[in-house]
């Protein structure tokens, strides 16, 4: 439990925020001796006026108490401002780092969820966002007002045990009873909330489909949509104004009710001096605010710690999982050649399935310089073990070697630093590459400190792949991933692998149609790719496959085959069936081809 | 009377203040109320004092302390509800009257907004003034009420007390510069936070490349950097309220120690104090809530601001719209610079007109510039976009967007999603009518929201049809298949058929073809069955692509 907290403690302050630390419990100390030394004062400045000496030095005195406290209290809510800043900077640093770090790894028969996008967001901005509020609400101040009272009413009782003990007692009655009346408006400012969410997605959501549709008959279906979802808004928000109304209203009607308490108190009170009367009378006005705002700052320090919960579960459930370490990355290696080795991989089975599919004894190798092909129908098998290559699913049983002319990097899927070595020399090129809204260099590299040598690659790159001087796009400029082709998209990735001369260079080719040029651009940066690098390319075009040294033929999981285009397409009948499902789909061609045999054969 | 929007700040709040009059002088007359019970409050505490030290306990009378509470409680109620409800029906009123400009006007006119910004008026901004309209309104009554009761009671008893009160006015105008400056670190805090949280959902959606490529030590320094700015904000913009809020019970503390000595120059009895410290206090809410008046004030008026920029960008004709409707008045032809060359098209009414040409062409463009040219001439149009948006709400809904199901279309909606197979969605009709697609159709995949579509267009009444690129996501049997089957319906009978495609299998099956290039514009048109079989530029398009 100790080292939980020590743990917990360390997420979000650190040792370099003992300081501060120190400076808020002392701001809170003074504040509690300056509410101490108040009811005493306000005391003799009442008696005073009777007896009429010191009156001056008397107001003299509270004048210092009141900058006192006045200058206390910037010191604690700067300090703690400065505190609640290092704090979310410390622990959104952290989640985003163990996020991004988690290893997202699907193992044979073993479901692995990952984080919707929803629960990243809320956790490293809203919950974060909770915590802030502290600070713009004031509900820090809290504190402050809790212990200066408190001494407020130590000090009275000092004065008059009697008055005093029956004055704490009835307003820690009122306290508790304002508490428990703010936990019944709970129940409706979740509603609100909720109805404000829902209102909030039925704006985002009409906003997004607005345009389209003016071009469509569309019987102002946005207008009405969001109209409806204002009303059921409306009804909960004003049923809840309603209830802080008279929350607040009951607050504010604590002033006579105290008087009358004091009243009450006073009839049972031998001899009263005129300074406790005064004393207490301030005391009563100066805790009513306080005790007015303590359920709604409560009720937010609660949000907080309701954030700091769940942003400690998030941390607890990321830790579970396999994590790779942020490190400069290994030396190049002297590439030689790769083996893959796969016994069995199956997918979890889910409920409604009888067997589920699966992968079996899937032995290949491939040199650098070679270009090795993947073929085989949708559900043969290939993009899982294209997963396998990239580590994103472990099988039970399998390894890849990485050979070099002296050693070997073998991973078997068990041990986590040969999966670093490992992945140190894979590079993955797909549709699923992520460009970043970030200048070219940056998608580039991947790196902010790299633009000079992008710039030098790029001048070579533009030699080789005419494309990118007719694109016009240069390595300084900011990319709009919206505004990219698919094809685009592809090659800026590609360009990627390139630069960063990793040893194995995976390709998912895109199975749509491109323009020619683009298509041409592509296979040239294959062919640069494929000097320095063993390529493995899950095909989808003929064109590949001609140039490719091995293909391998998957089928039902399994490898059936493998060998040269020749050769396949001679021999192998499933080989044969790809190719012509290819041409299907490339229909048009063959149509043409039909139609104009002579004029278009070379 | 017009649109709300139309108006200026001052005119809203005027209407608002005629419409609901009868409101607004309830919860005035709640509030006088509610200040002519607590004024009583200081005097019976100084009361109370007197009796307590006369030793006079029974005189007490309890029953008019619970009695004023009471009051307090009915009377502060009541003007703290009724002045929300009308700024709440007023934020709606807005709200809708936004959302449907925005609806009804071409989305060429607000076209540098996106979606986000618009979705920030409609929600944010409108709050702003709601706040404003509830907010601020209660408590400027409240202070003017309190004021106008407060003054004369205190003045009666002794005018130079009054004086006293300089410390709190003081304190409460530095308040007021010190949060209405800290509020533009403030706006910067909340631009940035939007950087933020687009570059956690950039990490997010670009995390397999930041893995495979290694980068994950660029991202978290790019992040700590994002960060690092956003709470830099923070801190300064925090500082405001840090200063100011403690200020306050200052300017309270002064104001009673003033007060005392007046008392104690001007020798007006030791109970005065316990008078005096209670008018202090009567005046510490009242004026507390004011000084956050600032704040709502600029955040009010940037918002208002912002509101009505949008509402004139939106009644602007756009420079797109002026020149389709230059280029096009009284033409059979549709004109279109496309490429710096103007391009003239003859679309065929009673037929299938395919545009092709490669990506980057223009070939969306077209679509949209001919949709505007027809709306603009109030003709009755449907369009279905490259990658259309399905509203989350039903299939249904979608389909009929807003207008009452009739049997003779459901029955046509029924046929069509047989024939674009969008059966397997559910077990029968009925569920999948029912079935809730989801925020932009995320439970069906972009193939089914796009034939979604393509049904909402077969059956509406319009006399064009436009689809961008209808048929990507069906195989080429299928569009076959579907082509057949919508001409024996008739359904697309005496329509006007435009579409875009890169395909040769959707030109084969069109009637008339529009090629246009990049740089070059419309290259060529004409019947399909004669393009095809001479060496044309569309021929050699096709060719092209294939080698």
């Amino acid at each position: 439990m100790s080292t939980l907290k020590s743990k917990w403690f360390d997420i979000f302050f650190g040792k370099k925020s003992i300081p501060l630390l120190i400076v808020i419990f002392t701001c809170l100390g003074v504040s509690a001796y300056l509410g101490y030394l108040l009811p005493q004062k306000i005391a003799d400045l009442f008696e005073s006026y009777e007896t009429e000496k010191n009156f001056l030095a008397i107001i003299q005195f509270l004048l210092m108490i009141y900058v006192a406290e006045y200058l206390n209290r910037i010191l604690y809510n700067v300090t703690t401002t400065r505190l609640v800043q290092k704090a979310i900077l410390r622990i959104r640093l952290y989640c985003y780092h163990q996020w991004l770090l988690r290893y997202e790894t699907q193992r044979s028969k073993k479901e692995q969820k990952e984080f919707p996008l929803g629960e990243v967001l809320s956790r490293l901005m809203n919950d974060t966002e909770a915590i802030r509020e502290l600070i713009t609400s004031g509900s820090f101040g809290i504190f402050v007002d809790i212990l200066f009272i408190s001494s407020c009413l130590y000090s009275f009782i000092r004065i008059d045990r009697w008055s005093g003990t029956l004055l704490t007692v009835i307003e820690s009655i009122f306290v508790v009873l304002l508490i428990f009346g703010s936990r019944a408006m709970a129940k409706t400012f979740l509603k609100v909330r909720k109805e404000i969410g829902f209102l909030s997605q039925t704006v985002a959501d009409v906003t997004k489909g607005v345009r389209e549709n003016y071009y469509n008959e569309n019987a102002d279906f946005a207008q009405k949509k969001v109209k409806n979802r204002f009303q059921k808004f409306l009804r909960e928000q004003l049923k809840a104004n309603l209830i802080e109304a008279s929350y607040y209203s009951v607050a504010e009607s604590l002033y006579p009710i105290f008087l009358a308490m004091v009243g009450i108190i006073f009839s049972y009170s031998p001899l009263v001096a005129g300074g406790v009367v005064a004393s207490i009378i301030d005391l009563i006005q100066r805790s009513i605010d306080p005790i007015r705002d303590i359920t709604g700052k409560m009720s937010n320090i609660q949000r907080a710690g309701a954030g700091i919960r769940r942003m400690n579960e998030f941390i607890e459930s990321l830790k579970r999982e396999v994590l790779i370490e942020v490190r400069a990355r290994g030396e190049d290696i002297a590439f030689h050649s790769l083996e893959v080795c796969v016994h069995e991989f199956s997918y979890p089975l889910r409920d409604d399935e009888e067997g589920s599919f699966s992968l079996k004894d899937i032995h290949f190798k491939g040199k650098k310089g070679e270009l090795l092909g993947i073929v085989g129908l949708s559900g043969s098998g290939k993009s899982t073990l294209l997963k396998i290559l990239t580590c994103d699913l472990f099988p039970e049983k399998g390894e890849l070697t990485l050979h070099t002319e002296t050693q070997k990097i073998r991973f078997d899927f068990k041990d986590i630093t040969a999966l670093q070595n490992y992945r140190d020399q894979i590079s993955l090129v797909s549709q699923d590459s992520h460009i970043f809204t970030a200048s070219l260099s940056f998608n580039i590299a991947m790196d902010l400190e790299r633009d000079k040598e992008v710039e030098t690659f790029w001048e070579t790159a533009k030699e080789k792949l005419p494309y990118l001087g007719i694109w016009g796009i240069c390595p300084q400029d900011q990319i709009d991933p919206k505004e990219l082709s698919m094809g685009q998209k592809q090659l800026v990735s590609a360009l990627r692998a390139c630069f960063l001369k990793r040893p194995v260079v995976l390709f998912d080719e895109i199975s749509s149609g491109l323009d020619s040029s683009l298509e041409m651009a592509l296979r040239q940066l294959v062919l640069l790719v494929q000097k320095q690098a063993l390529t493995i390319i899950v095909a989808h075009r003929i064109e590949t496959l001609i140039f490719a040294q091995k293909i391998l033929v998957m089928d039902g999981g399994k490898l059936v085959a493998s060998g040269e285009h020749a050769d396949l397409i001679l021999k192998n009948d499933r080989y044969r069936e790809f190719v012509a499902h290819l041409r299907h789909s490339h229909e048009e061609t063959f149509d043409l081809l039909l139609q104009n045999e002579d004029q278009l054969l070379p | 009377m017009g649109d709300r929007l139309d108006q200026s700040l001052g005119r809203l709040v005027l209407r608002q203040f005629k419409e609901f009059w009868w409101v607004y002088l309830l919860a005035l007359t709640a509030m006088f109320f509610t200040h002519f019970f607590q004024v009583e409050l200081p005097f019976i505490a100084k009361e109370l004092g007197e009796l307590v030290l006369g030793g006079q306990m029974e005189k007490i009378s309890y029953g008019t302390y619970f009695l004023i509470a009471l009051g307090i409680i009915f009377f502060r109620t009541s003007s703290r509800a009724l002045f929300f409800w009308p700024a709440r029906v007023l934020q709606g009123k807005l709200q809708e009257e936004l959302m449907g400009k925005i609806e009804q006007s071409s989305p060429w006119r607000y076209r540098s907004y996106s979606s986000g910004q618009i979705y920030q008026l409609l929600v944010n901004d409108l709050m702003n003034m709601r706040a404003f309209i509830g907010f601020a309104l209660l408590q400027v009554g409240n202070i003017v009420i309190a004021v106008s009761i407060l003054v004369p009671r205190l003045a009666d008893f002794n005018s130079k007390l009054l004086l006293a009160f300089t410390p709190i006015i003081v304190c409460m105008g530095i308040f007021f510069l010190l949060t209405s400056y800290s509020q533009k670190f403030y706006k910067r805090m909340v631009d940035i936070q939007g950087d933020v949280q687009n570059f956690i959902i950039e990490t997010y959606e670009g995390k397999k490349s930041i893995k495979n490529f290694q980068a994950e030590d660029s991202f978290i320094q790019l992040f700590e950097g994002e960060c690092r700015k956003e709470l830099g904000f923070f801190f300064k913009g925090a500082m405001g309220p840090v200063f100011s809020i403690p200020l306050m019970r200052l300017g309270i503390g002064l104001t009673f120690l003033w007060g005392a000595y007046i008392i104690y120059s001007e020798k007006l009895g030791s109970t005065s104090l316990i008078l005096f410290s209670g008018f202090v206090f009567l005046f510490q809410g009242p004026l507390m809530f004011t000084s956050w008046i600032g704040v709502v004030f600029s955040r009010t008026f940037g918002s208002w601001q912002r509101i009505k920029k949008m509402v004139k960008t939106l009644q602007t004709e756009s420079l797109e719209e002026k020149n389709i409707h230059r280029l096009n008045e009284g033409q059979k032809h549709f004109n279109m610079v496309l490429w710096e060359k103007k391009s003239s098209f003859l679309f065929h009414p009673q037929g299938l007109n395919v545009i092709s040409g490669e990506t980057g062409a223009g070939k969306s463009t077209l679509l949209l510039h001919y949709a505007t040219r027809l709306k603009s001439e109030g003709r009755n149009i449907s369009y279905v976009a490259q990658q259309p948006y399905l509203y989350s709400d039903t299939v249904s809904s979608n389909i009929f967007l807003g207008r009452e199901p009739d049997p003779k279309k459901v029955k046509t909606v029924h046929f069509l999603l047989d024939l674009f197979q969008l059966g397997i969605l559910g077990k029968n009709f009925s569920s999948i009518m029912a079935m809730e697609v989801g925020e932009n159709g995320k439970r069906v995949s972009g193939g089914q929201a796009k034939r979604i579509c393509l049904i909402r267009s077969l059956i509406s009444e319009s006399d064009t049809v436009i689809w961008d690129d209808p048929f990507s996501s069906v195989d080429l049997i299928s569009e076959k298949e579907i082509m057949t089957a919508l001409q024996k319906s008739k359904l697309l009978a005496h329509k006007t058929i435009l579409l875009t495609s890169h395909r040769l299998s959707t030109v084969k099956l069109s009637d008339y073809i529009f090629h246009i290039a990049k740089d070059d514009g419309l290259v060529e048109s004409g019947p399909v069955k004669e393009i095809l079989k001479k060496k044309t530029k569309v021929y050699e398009y096709f060719k092209e692509q294939m080698v």
